[in-house]
């Protein structure tokens, strides 16, 4: 039985040769965040092993058992999954018995997740080159959750500061772009943003779709994107009632969303997004996995390996990520 | 008092639609201005006494018929008088082919000037694009205009905001046409008339940063080859003719590092790539200044600003900026020379 208003968070360690095991122990010993309980699901010696290297005393109740875990009522706790693997630990490269323990624990994870037993999943930063689910190797995350969760059309979108971003073609090049800019991905691109903005509380939210081109192609002057796909998207949306704008010069977006004039941005490429993010000072950027059976985040940042292992990771960007998780546990509609 | 050792700016006027004559009287006002420079406008004597009377600034207008007649004294705009806008037909806030006519004249004036040795630099105020070409004159802005009166072709746009400074390899075209204009010609342009430019702006010897075109710079060839194959050769080329050049850096940080002070300059390789940057940082106190001219010619970063215009409250900042850029890049040149 889950209780609304303190969800049941399943965090993940993620890569354990990286700073994941640190950051979430910091997360632990400096008091997690309000309003939720942490499910911690991993090997429990590397736990230990984490906690020890910080110099912290490991009390928390280990299970065995999801559903005992889960009527436990332990603020946090451990759901032990028995993977071994504290050689590994901070070891500062990839590793592919790692990447399969990584794997294995977000996607034992969210199917706990659709299956109701956990109410969100936050797992902890991997890295792509040792994305293993047995034999099996994934080019990212999202694919595998693709695959493993029956969800083909998940989709990963931002949270950075108050603005949700979903961006059409993220690691593309640039020569590629405009091949992406079709009224369907557009339209898609907006009502994504629509869903999960309402999943997260906000009332009616404003979302802005960025041009392509500068000055949103002044009028076919200097490409016609605007005209041909991107204008007709925002119709489109128009008449299924959301509050869409655009296209805004990609130059202004982001300057008005932070003013509060928008909720949500649609990006047309990665660096019309990330520009400025960074030029505003964003570093603590969640990731959120839209159109998916179960609510999923994880931190922007990989696994750090230059700082693995010395005890100096900062654990904001993790925190910020299930306090994320937990809001939207909160607000999620009744199923 | 005319301190003949400052430089002589040549100050255009803008649209007279629009914000830019008031935000002229308030900007002279200023006491660090006029010991900077002298300022000339190259405008309208009516519409800028108009100015006054929004603002209510300190000082007065004074119309002159030719530069030998300027005294440069505190207190007082002088202005080349052009009389070509009729108060009385003006609508502030509106489009109108008279104020773009007449904001074309006072360019081609002070670019005439500044070409002839008359003044030492213009400094632009704001136009609207749709006014100049109601009126004829078919530019997709200043920078079009300006090469063509000074007969050069390979310019290139700079923003400056504070330590930021971004050139751009271009600016008024399609995205898809932006990538085809990534070669090592037109890059090594960009970085050698950068170079020059920061030079002028006081920095002996400019550290400059060149971004990538794909996301993390193409990451190896992963995410797009533009940077193997055209950009990082045309910065090895730059440093053999002795530029500080470093890069291709991945183009979401590049220009955060650079306003950090990590470089001098950085070079955008296209128009929202450079603008995203710098209007993060507040447009209010950016200077547009166009590479490549025979002439130095800074800018306000700002457009006419219609919805202000006859209510005395546009901001001089970014004018402010531009003088003052232009001046320190007389001096500098001077002194080069």
């Amino acid at each position: 039985m889950m209780d609304r208003d303190n969800p049941l968070i399943a965090v993940t360690p993620g890569d354990i040769t990286g700073i994941g095991p640190e950051i979430l122990v910091k997360v632990i010993t400096e008091g997690p965040p309000e309003n939720c309980r942490l499910l911690v699901v991993g090997d429990a010696g590397v736990l230990r092993a984490s906690f020890a290297a910080l110099g912290k005393k490991f009390d928390l109740p280990v299970f065995q058992k999801i559903e005992a875990a889960a009527a436990s009522g332990a603020r946090v706790m451990v759901l032990d999954l028995a993977q071994g693997g504290r050689e590994l630990l901070a070891l500062a490269r990839p590793h592919p018995e790692a990447g399969r323990m990584a794997a294995e624990a977000l996607v034992q994870s969210a199917k706990w997740a659709r299956e109701g037993k956990v109410d969100a999943v936050v797992f902890g930063p991997l890295v792509k080159e040792t994305l293993y689910l047995g034999r099996k190797k994934y080019n990212d995350e999202t694919e595998m959750m693709r695959e493993q969760l029956a969800a083909p059309l998940m989709k990963s979108i931002a949270k950075i500061g108050g603005i949700f971003r979903v961006t059409i073609a993220e690691h593309v090049p640039l020569q590629r772009i405009p091949e992406f800019i079709t009224r369907e991905n557009v339209l898609e691109a907006i009502e994504i943003l629509q869903e999960a903005l309402t999943m997260y509380g906000v009332k009616s939210p404003r979302i802005a779709v960025a041009a392509l081109n500068p000055h949103a192609g002044e009028g076919g002057l200097v490409g016609r994107e605007e005209i041909d796909h991107i204008a007709p998207a925002i119709g489109e949306a128009k008449k299924k009632g959301i509050d869409v704008y655009g296209p805004v010069p990609a130059d202004t977006v982001y300057v008005r969303a932070f003013q509060g004039q928008f909720d949500g941005v649609v990006n047309m490429y990665h660096d019309q997004a990330n520009i400025a993010m960074k030029m505003a000072g964003f570093g603590e950027i969640v990731i959120i996995f839209a159109r998916s059976p179960a609510i999923i985040t994880t931190p922007s940042h990989g696994p750090a390996y230059g700082k693995a292992g010395k005890g100096t990771a900062d654990p904001g960007n993790l925190r910020a990520t299930i306090e994320v998780a937990a809001s939207l546990a909160r607000h999620r509609p009744v199923r | 008092m005319s301190g003949k050792g400052k430089a002589l700016l040549a100050i255009t006027m803008g649209d007279a639609a629009g914000s830019g004559p008031e935000i002229i009287t308030k900007a002279l006002a200023e006491p660090e201005v006029r010991k900077l420079c002298r300022p000339l406008v190259i405008g309208d004597a009516a519409a800028m006494k108009e100015a006054f009377t929004f603002t209510r600034a300190p000082g007065q207008v004074k119309a002159i018929a030719k530069l030998a007649d300027a005294r440069f004294q505190d207190g007082i705009i002088e202005v080349i008088d052009l009389h070509n806008i009729q108060l009385d037909r003006l609508t502030r806030g509106r489009v109108d082919p008279m104020a773009g006519k007449a904001a074309y004249e006072y360019i081609k004036i002070g670019t005439e000037m500044a070409l002839a040795g008359e003044a030492d630099a213009i400094v632009t105020s704001a136009i609207n694009k749709e006014a100049l070409n109601k009126a004829g004159y078919h530019y997709d802005g200043h920078t079009q205009l300006l090469a063509e009166l000074c007969g050069v072709k390979d310019v290139a746009m700079m923003l400056v905001t504070g330590k930021l400074r971004v050139s751009h390899v271009s600016t008024h075209v399609s995205l898809k046409t932006a990538i085809e204009r990534v070669r090592p010609p037109r890059i090594l342009t960009v970085l050698r008339l950068t170079n020059e430019a920061v030079k002028q702006m006081g920095i002996a010897e400019p550290k400059i940063a060149v971004s990538g075109l794909n996301p993390h710079s193409g990451e190896g060839g992963l995410f797009g080859d533009e940077e193997i194959k055209y950009i990082a050769p045309a910065i090895e080329e730059a440093k053999q003719q002795g530029l500080n050049v470093v890069g291709p850096l991945p183009p979401d940080s590049v220009f955060l590092r650079t306003n950090e002070g990590q470089f001098d300059a950085a070079i955008a390789m296209y128009h929202d790539q450079g603008h995203i940057a710098v209007k993060m940082l507040g447009i209010t106190f950016g200077v547009n200044v166009t590479l490549g001219l025979p002439i130095i010619r800074t800018s306000v970063d700002h457009g006419t600003n219609f919805g202000k215009a006859g209510k005395g409250t546009a901001d001089p900042t970014s004018l402010i900026e531009a003088i003052k850029l232009a001046s320190v890049m007389v001096q500098n040149r001077k002194r080069v020379a």
